[in-house]
């Protein structure tokens, strides 16, 4: 007998529909993406051209540009974004190294230990669920240490509220008023890394066990030098 | 908008309790509506199951860069099943700092059952009864042997290969004929042994038997080793196959997919359930259904996502959460460490058609278990997974043999059936202070539910036990007369191993747990927890046939309570 579906009523509501979340990758120094509104796909970037701190909160702020299919390219400019969370990464970390700037003392230099494994992904031919043992790394007390954290903690996702956006200056049928921003680091050029290894200093200083304000500072004006290009 | 039919049953999840809370409620008269957030599953379309690499784009990677754009944290997802798998961009959660959680999730008709690792263990009173064994934490309010007829259920009815192997820290079950060990896997077996340890065959929920009269459209598993992908002949449980089809049978079940549970709704005078609002995932219209009793089954994190969205004037820290302990003691098991290597005796040796047993051998626990095998320096246990042979991606080559063309070809081969790998399932203490709570920085989903912010690390009993591990690993193989290529290890991080358990735990104390002994809310009598968020510790094993378990004696209690009057 097949399994009966159930049927519910259509919504008739005319009120716009909320967009909640937007979700793009870091790319260079900006984070870019794409997202459905009224059954239509719009990319869009998010260029932030400086950051701060504001009540002790990362504010990125800069150009969000939409590419409707419709539109054509909308841009709003001043456009900030508030770091409300994080997300800790799991699988391959960044390949740590010397910022360009030459100045970070958070970023370490890469080894070919390091760089080695960056490279080597979970091992899993042999059986579901077995993992790799390949990179033995042992704590003061001689025992292995945890995937992705300690010296190989990084942050993964960077989630932002917006502040509220001009829909039908973008040209979007959706209510933008609260939208969020969750910004992928998984970085594919130096630039993009850079800011990782940034970023992830910056949330360890400001919402770690030992919060920083120093580093904070030291952190945010290293990646607005990065964001002046 | 609602549903104006109000069901006698209401089920959150159509993975594996869940569809078999819809299989049990059924069969006992209940019309039951499963609501599952997921798209469904049409197996000829969604199984890629004998789908060579050649027959897909970029050779079954899938394009550069995919997995890390959508599926981050999907650690199983292959470009093969990456549909069974969520979207992490649409499905976040937060952590703090140098703390990661991965979370797996499967929004699917089915749920994780499409892909599950099928390990089948019972657990034992060594595991119900840990805190009076060793003074660590709080035992389940059940033991063994209330639970053992309900194991031997489960077994009938999903199908386990094994052996009854006489051990009773791990006990024996209803078995269909245990898959073989491979070559690799007897010798491993006998360096085991020869350090005063055990190695079994493993337990999978696969039917390596003639399939029962009721186990219809099931057929048994012909080893084509891609279970993760989805099993085209039903060999090995899962909802899809299983469960929602008996239940269907009976013309009392109806399944709406695409229903994202927002929460749970309560009656403003009694607090009792009375139905859940939830959104639907394509058209992100909200709605609402209603229900007599509400079964919660969405997995352990989702289940309690849930519960803690429920706020109301009744239940104001959400739904069950007087005690105030909803969202604590999370655990997982810990893998990650081991050791791999190769059998010399085996290179060279043609190469048999053996790769596609999609099971190995277990050394189960051997710590801890009574005043002989106590360790000075941790609590609990843990159990080896291990396997022999190569599949189809010979991973081995990567390590042991170098270079290209004609000669890396032939030593490929010259290695195929000699690796060997051991990894660890290692029980983690269940602790106050790991935990799950709502994101208090208002995080929200796509659509637009509140996310989890997860607080989960190990403790030194952990990192202990994960260090007698890498060394007991490396023991094991050297006397098993492997050459050994890696040891030790990183331990995955927290939820890597997809066994995540507790946040709403069971228990005789209203002050400290959220479920009694029959995983029904101390706080809501029509609110039952039914998956693995109703575990009070991990034990070393795979929960899910205690889940299933569980589901059916919660399911039992239920009917009984419901005739009596008492939900």
């Amino acid at each position: 007998m097949p399994i009966r579906i159930m049927e519910l009523q259509r919504n008739t509501s005319r009120a716009p529909a909320k967009l909640h979340t937007i979700h793009g990758l870091l790319r260079g120094r900006t984070f870019e993406g794409e997202f459905d509104a009224g059954e239509k796909t719009y990319r869009f970037s998010f260029a932030p051209a400086v950051c701060s701190l504001v009540q002790n909160k990362l504010v990125l702020r800069g150009r969000m540009t939409i590419q409707s299919p419709q539109s054509g390219l909308r841009q709003l400019d001043d456009v900030a974004a508030r770091l409300i969370a994080a997300q800790g990464g799991v699988a391959g970390s960044p390949i740590r190294r010397q910022l360009l700037t030459g100045t970070a003392q958070t970023a370490q230099t890469a080894t070919s230990d390091q760089k080695m494994e960056q490279e080597k992904g979970p091992e899993t031919e042999l059986q579901p669920g077995l993992h790799a043992f390949d990179s033995p790394r042992r704590d003061e007390l001689g025992r292995p240490v945890v995937e992705s954290t300690g010296s190989l903690a990084f942050v993964g996702v960077l989630y932002f509220h917006l502040s509220p956006l001009d829909a039908p200056a973008l040209g979007i049928p959706m209510n933008l008023e609260r939208v969020q921003l969750g910004g992928r680091l998984a970085p594919t050029d130096d630039t993009a890394r850079d800011l990782q290894l940034l970023f992830s200093d910056l949330v360890a200083a400001l919402d770690g066990e030992r919060p920083d304000e120093k580093a904070a500072s030291a952190s945010l004006e290293i990646i607005n030098r990065i964001l002046k290009g | 908008m609602r549903s104006a039919k109000r069901y006698d049953a209401l089920i959150i999840g159509s993975g594996a309790s869940g569809g078999m809370a819809a299989k049990e409620l059924t069969a006992r008269g209940f019309q039951v509506l499963v609501l599952e957030a997921g798209p469904p599953v049409n197996p000829a379309r969604d199984f890629s199951t004998h789908t060579w690499p050649y027959q897909m784009m970029y050779r079954g990677f899938g394009p550069p860069g995919w997995k890390l754009q959508e599926q981050w944290m999907q650690d199983t997802a292959s470009f093969y099943s990456r549909h069974f798998y969520v979207k992490d961009s649409e499905h976040p959660y937060t952590t703090d700092p140098g703390k990661p959680f991965m979370w797996v999730r499967a929004r699917i008709v089915g749920g994780k059952t499409l892909h599950w690792g099928r390990l089948s263990w019972r657990l034992s009173d060594l595991d119900f009864k840990a805190a009076s064994h060793d003074g660590f934490g709080d035992d389940w309010p059940i033991s063994y042997e209330e639970l053992a007829p309900y194991y031997d259920q489960v077994e009938e009815f999903i199908g386990v290969s094994g052996n009854a192997d006489g051990l009773p820290h791990v006990p024996d079950g209803k078995y269909m004929p245990a898959m073989p060990m491979n070559c690799g896997e007897n010798l491993l077996r006998k360096g085991a042994e020869k350090t005063g340890r055990l190695a079994i065959a493993m337990r999978v929920a696969m039917l390596t038997g003639q399939p029962k009269p009721f186990m219809k459209g099931r057929r048994k598993c012909h080893y084509c080793g891609h279970c993760g992908d989805g099993c085209d002949v039903n060999a090995m449980f899962n909802s899809v196959a299983s469960t929602l089809p008996v239940a269907a049978a009976t013309g009392r079940l109806t399944l709406r997919p695409n229903s994202i549970v927002r929460h749970i709704i309560t009656d403003t005078n009694t607090g009792k359930a009375t139905g859940v609002a939830f959104v639907d995932r394509v058209t992100r219209e909200e709605q609402e259904a209603y229900a007599r009793v509400i079964v919660v089954a969405a997995s352990t994190l989702e289940s309690t996502r849930i519960l803690l969205n429920s706020k109301s004037r009744h239940h104001p820290q959400g739904l069950g959460n007087s005690s105030g302990v909803l969202g604590h003691y999370l655990v997982d098991h810990f893998g990650g460490i081991g050791a791999s290597g190769f059998f010399p005796i085996l290179a060279g040796r043609d190469p048999i058609n053996e790769d596609g047993k999609a099971t190995g051998i277990f050394i189960p626990r051997f710590r801890n278990l009574d005043a002989k095998t106590r360790h000075p320096k941790f609590l609990r246990g843990y159990g080896f997974e291990c396997g022999s042979g190569t599949s189809m991606f010979p991973g081995m080559a990567r390590r042991l043999i170098s270079g290209f063309g004609p000669e890396f070809k032939k030593q490929v081969r010259r290695y195929y059936t000699a690796p060997v790998g051991m990894t660890v399932r290692a029980a983690m203490l269940s602790r106050f202070e790991n935990y799950a709570e709502i994101d208090p920085d208002g995080v929200v989903d796509a659509w637009g539910v509140p996310v989890l912010k997860m607080h989960i690390q190990y403790s030194d009993n952990e990192l202990e036990m994960a260090k007698d591990a890498a060394d007991t690993s490396e023991e094991i193989l050297r006397a098993a007369g492997a050459e050994v290529v890696s040891t030790g290890g990183q331990l995955t991080a927290p939820g890597r191993i997809i066994h995540e358990l507790g946040t709403a735990r069971m228990g005789n104390d209203p002050k400290t747990s959220v479920l009694n002994k029959f995983n029904q809310m101390h706080d809501v009598s029509n609110v039952f927890v039914t998956d693995g968020a109703a575990f009070v510790a991990s034990a070393n094993h795979n929960p899910t046939l205690t889940i299933l378990a569980l589901t059916i004696r919660a399911c039992e209690y239920l009917t009984g309570e419901y005739k009596r009057g008492n939900l």
